[in-house]
Order: C-alpha cells, then sequence, then structure tokens
C-alpha cells in the first residue's frame, strides 16, 4: 500500500440471535429443515397475521449493549423498512431507524503485535432475517424458502474507527468472541450466523475528511474480511492514483478471484422509506428488565483477560488467545486449578493442543484430554519426571487412549534420566568416543557442544533433558 | 398548492413497483397533490419540545415467552401458493441478485 494514503474502515455485523423461535413467530429457527417447514402465517406475510415481539431476543440485546458498555434505550421503536424482494414477502423488513435498542458503546481490539485499539460502536438494533431465494434450481422460476424469514438479527455497526483490513477483522473476531461469550449466538460463520458488511474508504494522510467510500457485503469470515478490504484498498488507490473517482457503491467479494466485484449503484434502491410499524407498540425496557438481563451475564472476556494478565502473569498475546473462546478459557482454568503451573499451561494449550485439534479440525470444547490429564502432565515437566520430549510423547498416548499419565510413563517407560548415575555414565561414554571434539571444544571451538549434547540426546532415546545434559557435559570437561 | 413534478412521480411509480397509463398518472397526480396539501397544514403546527408519536396507541409493547410451537402444516399453506415445487414457492426468475 502506498504510504501516501490512509485507510478507514467501519463495519456492520449482522448477528443471528441465539433463541428458540423467531423474533415475531413462535416457529423454531433450527437451522437445517426442509424448505418452508419453518414458515408460518407471520412469516408468510398472511393478512392480518401480526408480529409479537420475543422477550429473549430483547434480553440478547439488552446483554450485548451492557458488554459494550453502552446505553440501553428506556423506549425503542421497531420500522419498517421498505423494498421488494421475493424472499421478504411483507414488502418490508421490520427493523429499528431512528430508536435503536443499544446506542453508542466501545470495544477493544487486539492487535497481532500485542496492540489494544478502543473501537467505537454507534448503535446495535433488532430487526429480522430474510428468506433464502434459489436461483439455479428451477430453470424458469426462483425459489423461495421462508424458513430464515423473521429470524432475529442483532445489527451491531461500528464507527469509521479501524485504520486497516487487519483491525477490521480483529474487530469482526471480537465481536464474534463478545456474541459467543455472552450465549447470544453459536457463532457459527459457516451457517451464515454471523454475516459482516465492510464501508472502506481512503484518505491521504493527514487529512480529516473522509474519501468517498464503497461497501462490500456480506464477508462470513475472518480471513476473506481481510484479504477484501486489502483489495478494495488497493483498489481505490489505483483509481485515486490514476486520476479517477470512486464511485460509492456495493461491491461483493468473490473469494475464489480474490478481488471484489460491483453489485449495484445505490441510488433508488437506498430509499428504504422508513416508518415506525403500526403493528408494533414502542418497547420500555425498565430498569428491572435490564438488571435481570445483567445478572444472567458471565464474566465477560475483557475482564477474564485482565485477571489472567494480572493473577497468571501471561503476556497479553497469550492472555488475548486463551479469552477468545469460552471453552478455551475454561479449560485452561480448571487446569491451573488442578496444581499445573500457568504458563506451561497456556504454553500446551496453544502449542500442543492446538496443533492436535487443528489436525483433526475439533474445537476447544471437543478436547479428547481432560484438564486433569493435562494437569498431571505439566506437573510431570514441573518436577523434571519429563523432558519436553518425553511429554509430548505422553501427549500423543493420552490423547488416543484413556489412562493416567503416571500408568503411561512408567508403562512405556518414558520417565526422564535425571542428573543420575545412569545419566553420567551415558555422558563418559559420549566423551570417551569422541576425543576429537573434545579437543575442539577445550580449545574454544563451543558450538561444537551442541553436537555432543545431541549424541547423548540420541543414547539416551530422548529421554534426558537437553539443557541438564549441557550442564552435565560442562562440569565433567570443566568448562 | 404543492406540486407533484413528473421526476417525483417517475420515482415513486419505481419505488412501489407499478406502472400507470397517462389517465391513471394524472388521477394519481391530483391526489397525492392533495394529500401533501393536507399535511402541509398540518406541518404548520408548531411541534417544539413534543416528542414524535411512534403509535396512535399510548400502549406498550408486550412481550412473548420463547417458545418454538409447530402448529401447522406446510402443505396447507402451499395449496393456497399459485406455485410451489419441492416444497419451494415459486416466482418468475429474479435475475438481479439482491
Amino acid at each position: 500500500m502506498s504510504r501516501h494514503w490512509e485507510p478507514v474502515v467501519g463495519i456492520e455485523v449482522h448477528v443471528q440471535l441465539a433463541t428458540r423461535s423467531k423474533i415475531f413467530s413462535s416457529t423454531s429457527v433450527e437451522f437445517g429443515a426442509e424448505p418452508n417447514v419453518r414458515a408460518n402465517l407471520i412469516d408468510l406475510a398472511m393478512p392480518g397475521a401480526l408480529p409479537v415481539l420475543n422477550e429473549e431476543a430483547v434480553t440478547m440485546a439488552v446483554k450485548f449493549g451492557l458488554a459494550i458498555d453502552a446505553e440501553i434505550a428506556e423506549k425503542c421503536v421497531f420500522d419498517r423498512k421498505n423494498y421488494f424482494y421475493p424472499d421478504l414477502p411483507k414488502g418490508y423488513q421490520i427493523s429499528q431507524f431512528e430508536l435503536p435498542i443499544v446506542g453508542r458503546g466501545q470495544l477493544s481490539i487486539f492487535l497481532e503485535d500485542g496492540s489494544v485499539r478502543q473501537i467505537g460502536i454507534t448503535r446495535a438494533h433488532l430487526e429480522e432475517d430474510a428468506g433464502k431465494s434459489v436461483h439455479d434450481r428451477f430453470s424458469e422460476s426462483t425459489g423461495i424458502d421462508l424458513n430464515r424469514a423473521g429470524t432475529p438479527l442483532l445489527e451491531i455497526v461500528t464507527e469509521p474507527d479501524m485504520r486497516s483490513a487487519a483491525e477490521a477483522a480483529a474487530c469482526f473476531r471480537q465481536i464474534h468472541s463478545l456474541v459467543r461469550w455472552l450465549e447470544i449466538c453459536d457463532g457459527n460463520l459457516a451457517e451464515g450466523s454471523m454475516r459482516c458488511d465492510a464501508n472502506v474508504s481512503v484518505r491521504p494522510v493527514g487529512d480529516e475528511s473522509f474519501g468517498e467510500r464503497t461497501e462490500i457485503k456480506n464477508i462470513n469470515s475472518f480471513r476473506f474480511v481481510e484479504r477484501a478490504l486489502n483489495y478494495e484498498i488497493e483498489r481505490q488507490i489505483d483509481v485515486l492514483e490514476a486520476g479517477g473517482e470512486v464511485v460509492r457503491e456495493t461491491r461483493q467479494y468473490d473469494a475464489t478471484r480474490d478481488m471484489t466485484l460491483s453489485m449495484r449503484s445505490k441510488e433508488l434502491s437506498d430509499d428504504y422509506r422508513y416508518f415506525p410499524d403500526p403493528d408494533l407498540l414502542p418497547l420500555r425496557l425498565s430498569s428491572e428488565f435490564v438488571a435481570r438481563a445483567r445478572s444472567t451475564m458471565p464474566e465477560l472476556p475483557q475482564q477474564k483477560l485482565e485477571r489472567f494478565i494480572s493473577d497468571y502473569s501471561l503476556a497479553q498475546p497469550v492472555a488475548v488467545r486463551l479469552t477468545r473462546d469460552p471453552s478455551i478459557a475454561s479449560y485452561f482454568e480448571s487446569t491451573v486449578a488442578l496444581g499445573a503451573d500457568p504458563q506451561l499451561s497456556a504454553n500446551w494449550l496453544l502449542g500442543e493442543v492446538a496443533a492436535a485439534l487443528k489436525r483433526e479440525e475439533k474445537d476447544y470444547a471437543d478436547i479428547p484430554v481432560s484438564s486433569a490429564q493435562l494437569a498431571d502432565l505439566i506437573k510431570r515437566l514441573q518436577d523434571k519426571t519429563l523432558s519436553s520430549t518425553l511429554a509430548k510423547v505422553v501427549f500423543e498416548h493420552i490423547w488416543t487412549s484413556d489412562g493416567s499419565v503416571d500408568e503411561i510413563i512408567e508403562r512405556q517407560g518414558l520417565r526422564q534420566l535425571n542428573d543420575t548415575d545412569e545419566l553420567r555414565t551415558l555422558v563418559q561414554r559420549i566423551i570417551t568416543d569422541h576425543p576429537d571434539q573434545i579437543e575442539q571444544i577445550q580449545s574454544g571451538a563451543t558450538k561444537v557442544m551442541g553436537y555432543l549434547v545431541g549424541q547423548v540426546m540420541k543414547a539416551s532415546q530422548g529421554k534426558a533433558d537437553p539443557r541438564q545434559v549441557s550442564d552435565l557435559l560442562k562440569r565433567m570437561l570443566n568448562i | 398548492m404543492h406540486d407533484m413534478d413528473d421526476e417525483t412521480i417517475e420515482r415513486l411509480l419505481t419505488l412501489s413497483q407499478l406502472s400507470l397509463d397517462i389517465e391513471d398518472r394524472e388521477k394519481i397526480r391530483r391526489d397525492l397533490d392533495a394529500i401533501i396539501g393536507f399535511i402541509e397544514i398540518m406541518d404548520q403546527v408548531n411541534t417544539e419540545g413534543v416528542e414524535p408519536l411512534a403509535h396512535a396507541v399510548d400502549l406498550d409493547q408486550p412481550l412473548r415467552k420463547d417458545r418454538a410451537v409447530i402448529d401447522f402444516e406446510r402443505d396447507d399453506f402451499q395449496s393456497l401458493a399459485p406455485k410451489t415445487a419441492d416444497g419451494f414457492y415459486l416466482v418468475p426468475k429474479v435475475l438481479d441478485q439482491h
């Protein structure tokens, strides 16, 4: 990217709320049903059918508002957003326009380099999802499936506070993490439970005003947010540097070609003629209602993160990764509660465990090793029964089969050779076998030491601790 | 008296997905002019300090408990639709990707 340009990004995230029934009807929202079996007369917009607001959707929106320290509106209003499309049978979407349920708040995002940035949240409002149009199944027609119509959505809108694609991706990730913590969304990106739109413009570095922006619609992964924005930022810079003008329009990201494409220019289609929905009354939230929502909220990731740093002296990037997902955080906490060293526990969870999960395409919620087993393994590392190499061998055993750590160590003979006669004998033998190398070391070529440590490790079949071997060698050679 | 120009009429027709012949257009223009005339009278009322009204009835929205109920058959609804197949409601081919 040219260093003369600064990108300005704001995002809108649609979060499907994890209620049992729809926002304005009692139809189930379960994913993956036959077309239209979850579409009742309200979802189908039958004449005379009236919407009734789902209390749980309201509670979930309030929880999100409290979590980002936002004002919760005492009174909010549902509006009709008018447009014609066959997967929207009423001819309007029920949404909130002037008086949303959640007002201004803020969110901390964590960047790869360990820095933290505050991102302003403009608002969050409740609305209903549309159905799905199937364009390629019928030759003469478009098929309409209204199972998704009326699924509760919380649309979260940020301020244009981000200055790079990476920050926008971090923000989307943070919102994902937060709604999963609050248990208000399952966070399943592949099933469309969260979708991200990004507004992006570029301006000369130092300018206060914003350039003309484009909107990239419906991005459904963290990686694609970053890639789509990087492409779009470059494209806008190219247009401007060639003397052209950025056109305000909606674009979509094509992941296979890694580029954004123009969808439609925003002129007429943007006139939604919002007005208050006469079928719904203003929603007033009492302080008791808000207090009840607050009382069922868990410790927030931000609070947990600060506690992990202060209680366990973890580095911030480590604490960020441990609090990204509720199941990894609780796994970490129970491992530490069983007496395992916090730093080692963090290293193992984010290292070996993460790698094994990735290999088997599993989540932290599905770790086949109990926190008690991992705690035992780490304790055997702490008391030097195991070297780190041997610990990995034991880990593979407990990952694939049952059995206690101590049983496996005994059964497989995996105990580390410590500073014992056995280890001394081994080191002495290597010294005797390598007179040339010893002479080199004694004349100052200390690099050869690594070779000898390797020979001892090999002879011990990996059961020695390389650091101990190195110390022992130095002592026995008087260097 | 407000006068609806052709451009505004055209825009409203596009937004409401209607097409009208010249005669009906003129009728609509007269009706809209009259309606907007009424609104202009209301515009003269001083609403300084008055909270905008979201609903004509002064009541609050009741809430429904989050319970999923299946109390219908898809076939009953589909029998009312002009065209269905494989459980989908069918509409004329939509080309414009929304």
